[in-house]
């Protein structure tokens, strides 16, 4: 390794401009990974996380002690913004919104105190007289890259000398605009090209787009928070990359191709107790697919499992699940109780290999002896988790008999189903005294539950098969997997009605109809008691982004303009929906009043969430009365 | 112990005496609009001791609210069982106010410069009964030369049961305070404060007395202490046609003075007179919280439309969300949910908002005792919906209606959802509805 001296890196995540944010989980990680690299690199280092919540400038009034209530950062107002347009303005702070109107908003430290911080910051550090000064920012959505925009030219203007490097998702899909919009003349590369020791490169403002391969695995530089602002959670990513291509999705562009790439099992455990070891507690999975190398985090899941040092651990993984990666799962049969569906005892099906005898032989012919080579299946008891409860009476490779609480004798039989498929049964559940019931679910959410998973983020999308198939997504669309999956979700404890589970729910599409919203959002609250609305931003460099390239064009739509909460697509939603619907009207209103009927349905009261879709006597005289409501008011209006 | 009526134990109490009010912890199920509460009956109290007896009076209101508007809550161990027809529902409990440690530690330290000589703590209603026992210990405890009393609701018509709570005396009937105005000096007292860890009062609570001159006094004081809100807790604020209200919106209008009056309680809809609504917006009215007005079973469409006409219709300023409600009575014996619903939308409609305020028998009546025998007197709260099941209701759907009216009144970015215009948006979510199996 080369050390380079005298070089100061100032990592800035900036402040965004937007509508609405929301700053759970906003740290910088692949900001932080380069932090680490630098440091190895022999660089002094000073970071700017613009979007800490839990920083001093935060603006959040009071320090609370529950890590959920971060989910804001401070923010004002910063202009008016047209719905649907390019149209944006100063306005003054009491000014009333229009309808077609939103208030953009300045989320986190505002650049002139960044400014302010900076100068300070370059005074303080005159003495050292760095030989050179770099700013390394990341850029997150496309439709961010303004304030990236701002950030760049007040540290330039506060480091006139200084060199940029700015990374992240907005560069890599988007390199074209940022090397044109920015402010400055940059050299242009991809992350595997950066070379910290080429003085030609680094005498250049570099916008890099892709991952930097030397940064790829290394640990998140926590330690240059302040004590007191270090967030008491920490991002992981174990695996970058998904094998499916979808319309909208730009993952293949950010990771270069579909290839699915794991970290070692080693290196992810050693992260995680060293984090814990350091009180983090909160762990979050950012993985493009999580279940995508599903044996590998696993395996993972039952170390922390395992390890009593981690216990209190909490772990989220805000990018959801793929329901038929999870489903396709091996089954841990679950003997519970009907009474208070409590788990009495798991089991699962275990296959092994008879030992490889032969000779050494081609691969073609290895193939074709473990095809002959015989296969066990067996039983396999794995716990008892009541501590001494269940008794195993009998047991061969066929069946199993277990004696509950002393005489609820339980007859566990191998069953073949009509797939080949190896599957448990309760032989005589009918005889139970104690009320067993026996289930199987997929192992992995029963493993993430155990393991500390506090939700579950489902991708339910759009229930409309052909939305799913014009997103190239049929393999989501069947949704008596979704229901499958969120049955065995349930029987493994985690509460629908108690926001526990999460499902993001997609609209502001081309194409589709507020109904169809509607339908899928009460569904997703019916069945899952928390909807995530999802507003749809074409991203650039995906297929869906090139075939609305030509109405983006047209309206001389700029990245920030695409923002989903803006409603780009409404012109062409309106002239749909009016030929579908020529009685109707439809304004911008209507879609925003769509977008906060999807936050109301998520009201909770004593912590259980409002089922209005539901099949009560309650729900349904609501929805009766509702649909035949005839208006109180009309004659005094 | 010894149950006396209010006039006698008045007589016991003299210029030398001591005495320090509580108004105590209570154990509920929920307590909404909690930083509107206040003991006024004991802050009137304070007036009149000071006034007959002329002794010194401090208060511990256990209740008081923060700057933010809280109140310290705990959840408690023993939950509220309530068991109708075999269905048994259970309640999570909960103590509403300043722990007892705490407050008990404050009065300690001041022990030595100034001890009770009496101690009268009040109750609201009959069944917020719970706490009176551990407060009554921890004052014998720290004041044993102090003579405790309880006064107020539970004393007045559950004598026998209160009778089990220690205290040395019960004031069995109200005491006459019709000329007297509560006492909010109290709370600048330097004792009061002291136990209120230099918390002070919110808002000023009035009586609409037969004297306005002397409300308006209370608000000129209380506005010197810059406090700004202002509410009326009267069981109908438009009795006698409107006059008192009336008298005393004149008067406010005369001063000028830049206060916010809040209507949260005792808006009789149907006693409003022409114009009322716009006479109470012009003299700082911020917020209409409509009692709920039946015509037999159905909305008593009169009385909502004067309302409406002047609140909505023709006022051109405009209320702001949330600030507009219509309470809707829930848990009453005759409630059905189809009705229920309508009466929900229709107000929704109309105002913007809903509260659903449930229902519990009136004091002594043949269901207030009928309840009391079958459940317990602390089953009366409201808050267990003391007539469900029998009604055809239970009360996990009474629960269920209450996330469905917090759905419909939800707020974002301060505006309600408009159900029930003609926009496309509205006429999909109907139908989105419809394919959902309605009642059955």
């Amino acid at each position: 390794m080369t050390i380079s001296r005298n070089k100061l890196a100032i990592l800035i995540n900036p402040p965004i401009y937007d509508t609405q944010y929301w700053a759970r989980w906003s740290m910088p990680h692949g900001l932080l990974k380069i932090a680490t690299w630098l440091r190895y690199e022999g660089y002094d280092l000073k970071l700017y996380d613009c979007l800490n919540p839990y920083g001093e400038g935060s603006g959040i009034p009071e320090r609370v002690a529950d890590f959920e209530s971060y989910d804001a950062v401070r923010k004002q107002k910063k202009s008016v913004v047209v719905l649907a347009s390019t149209e944006e303005r100063e306005e003054q702070m009491s000014y009333k919104l229009k309808p077609n109107e939103k208030w953009k908003y300045i989320f986190g430290l505002p650049p002139h105190e960044l400014e302010d911080q900076l100068t300070n910051y370059k005074n303080s550090i005159a003495r050292k007289k760095y030989k050179s000064v770099e700013f390394w920012i990341t850029s997150i959505m496309t439709y961010w890259w303004e304030s990236t925009r701002d950030v760049i030219e007040l540290a330039l203007r506060v480091f006139p000398e200084a060199k940029i490097r700015l990374g992240g998702i907005y560069p890599t899909l988007a390199p074209w605009h940022a090397e044109k919009k920015l402010g400055i003349d940059p050299l242009l590369m991809k992350g595997d090209k950066l070379d910290l020791n080429d003085e030609a490169q680094m005498d250049r403002h570099l916008v890099i787009y892709n991952e930097v391969p030397a940064a790829s695995n290394l640990d998140l530089a926590t330690d240059l928070y302040d004590d007191k602002e270090r967030p008491p959670y920490t991002i992981l990513t174990t695996s970058r990359g998904c094998p499916h291509i979808c319309s909208y999705c730009a993952s293949n562009v950010l990771n270069d191709g579909t290839k699915v790439r794991t970290r070692t099992f080693e290196d992810v455990i050693a992260e995680i107790k060293d984090k814990f070891r350091k009180n983090t507690r909160v762990f979050c999975f950012y993985e493009d697919n999580l279940l995508m190398k599903m044996q590998e985090f696993k395996r993972i899941l039952k170390a922390v499992l395992a390890d009593k040092s981690l216990q209190g651990i909490k772990i989220y993984a805000p990018e959801g699940i793929e329901i038929g990666v999870a489903l396709s799962d091996r089954k841990r049969y679950l003997l519970k109780m009907r009474s208070d569906k409590s788990i009495l005892a798991t089991l699962s099906i275990e296959t092994v290999e008879e030992q490889d005898t032969s000779s050494a032989i081609d691969i073609y012919e290895a193939f074709k002896e473990s095809k002959r080579r015989t296969k066990r299946t067996f039983i396999k008891f794995e716990e008892d988790l009541t501590h001494g409860a269940v008794v195993i009476k009998e047991q061969t490779d066929d069946h199993i008999v277990l004696v509950v609480g002393d005489d609820d004798k339980v007859v566990l039989r191998k069953a073949i189903k009509e797939n080949g498929r190896t599957d448990l049964i309760y032989e005589n559940e009918e005889q139970s005294s104690l009320g067993l019931y026996l289930v199987g679910v997929p192992e992995i959410v029963y493993l993430m539950r155990l393991a500390g998973f506090e939700k579950i983020y489902l991708p339910l999308e759009t229930i409309k098969k052909e939305t799913n198939a014009r997103w190239n997504r049929s393999w989501n669309s069947n949704l008596s997997r979704f229901e499958s999956l969120l049955a065995a979700l349930e029987e493994v404890g985690f509460d629908t009605r108690k926001q526990n589970i999460n499902a993001f729910v997609m609209f502001g599409l081309p194409g589709e109809d507020l109904e169809e919203i509607y339908d899928t959002a009460l569904y997703a609250s019916e069945r899952v008691g928390s909807v995530i609305p999802m507003l749809f931003t074409p991203v650039p460099s995906t297929d869906v982004y090139e075939q609305y390239r030509p109405y983006i064009e047209e309206h001389r739509f700029d990245l920030h303009h695409l923002n989903g909460k803006l409603f780009p697509f409404f012109p062409m939603l309106r002239d749909q929906m009016k030929m579908k619907y020529p009685e109707y009207e439809i304004e911008i209103a209507d879609y925003v009043r769509v977008e906060s009927f999807m936050q109301r349905i998520n009201s909770k009261i004593n912590g259980q969430s409002v089922n209005i879709y539901a099949d009560t006597k309650v729900a349904s005289t609501f929805r009766q009365t509702y649909s035949e409501y005839e208006s109180f008011i009309k004659e005094w209006v | 112990m010894e149950c006396i009526p209010s006039q006698s134990w008045l007589q016991k109490i003299t210029s030398e005496d001591k005495v320090l009010l509580i108004n105590p912890p209570i154990q509920e199920v929920r307590y909404a609009w909690i930083r509107w509460n206040q003991p006024t009956d004991l802050l009137i109290l304070s007036s009149k001791l000071k006034n007959e007896a002329g002794c010194k009076v401090e208060l511990l209101d256990f209740m008081l609210p923060t700057e933010s508007g809280r109140v310290p809550m705990r959840d408690l161990a023993k939950a509220k069982e309530v068991r109708t027809k075999n269905i048994k529902t259970t309640y999570k409990a909960r103590t509403y106010g300043l722990p007892l440690e705490e407050a008990t530690q404050q009065l300690t330290s001041i022990l030595p410069n100034w001890t009770p000589t009496h101690i009268v703590i009040t109750t609201m209603t009959t069944y917020w009964f719970e706490t009176l026992r551990p407060v009554i210990s921890y004052m014998k405890t720290i004041c044993p030369s102090a003579q405790v009393s309880i006064m107020g609701a539970y004393p007045v018509y559950e004598t026998d049961h209160a009778m089990r709570m220690n205290a040395d005396y019960l004031i069995t009937d109200y005491f006459d305070t019709a000329e007297y105005c509560p006492d909010f000096e109290v709370y600048s007292g330097e004792i009061t404060k002291f136990l209120h860890n230099g918390r002070t009062l919110l808002f000023g609570g009035l009586r609409l007395s037969d004297n306005s001159a002397n409300a308006i006094e209370q608000i000129k004081s209380l506005r010197r202490q810059n406090i700004r809100d202002f509410v009326f807790f009267e069981s109908n604020i438009f009795r006698e046609d409107c006059k008192p209200l009336l008298e005393m919106l004149t008067a406010l209008e005369k001063e000028k003075l830049s206060i916010n009056l809040h209507g949260l309680c005792g808006l009789e809809i149907r006693n409003a007179t022409e114009g009322i609504y716009t006479k109470m917006l012009q003299a700082g009215y911020r917020s209409f919280f409509l009692e709920y007005d039946l015509d037999n079973t159905e909305l008593n469409k009169d009385s909502y439309r004067r309302a409406y006409l002047e609140l909505v219709k023709h006022n051109s300023g405009r209320i702001s969300s949330g600030n507009l409600a219509g309470f809707i009575m829930i848990g009453t014996a005759e409630d059905e949910l189809e009705r229920l619903f309508r009466h929900t939308l229709n107000l929704l409609e109309m105002c913007g908002s809903i509260i659903p305020k449930p229902f519990t028998p009136t004091i002594n009546s043949e269901k207030y005792i009928e309840v009391k025998q079958k459940h317990g007197l602390d089953k009366l709260t409201p808050h267990v919906f003391p007539l469900a099941v029998d009604n055809g209701i239970t009360r996990e759907e009474y629960m269920e209606f209450y996330q469905h009216t917090s759905f419909l009144n939800e707020k974002r970015l301060g505006q309600s959802f408009d159900f029930f215009d003609n926009h496309y948006c509205s006429v999909a979510l109907k139908r989105s509805l419809g394919k959902k199996g309605m009642m059955i």
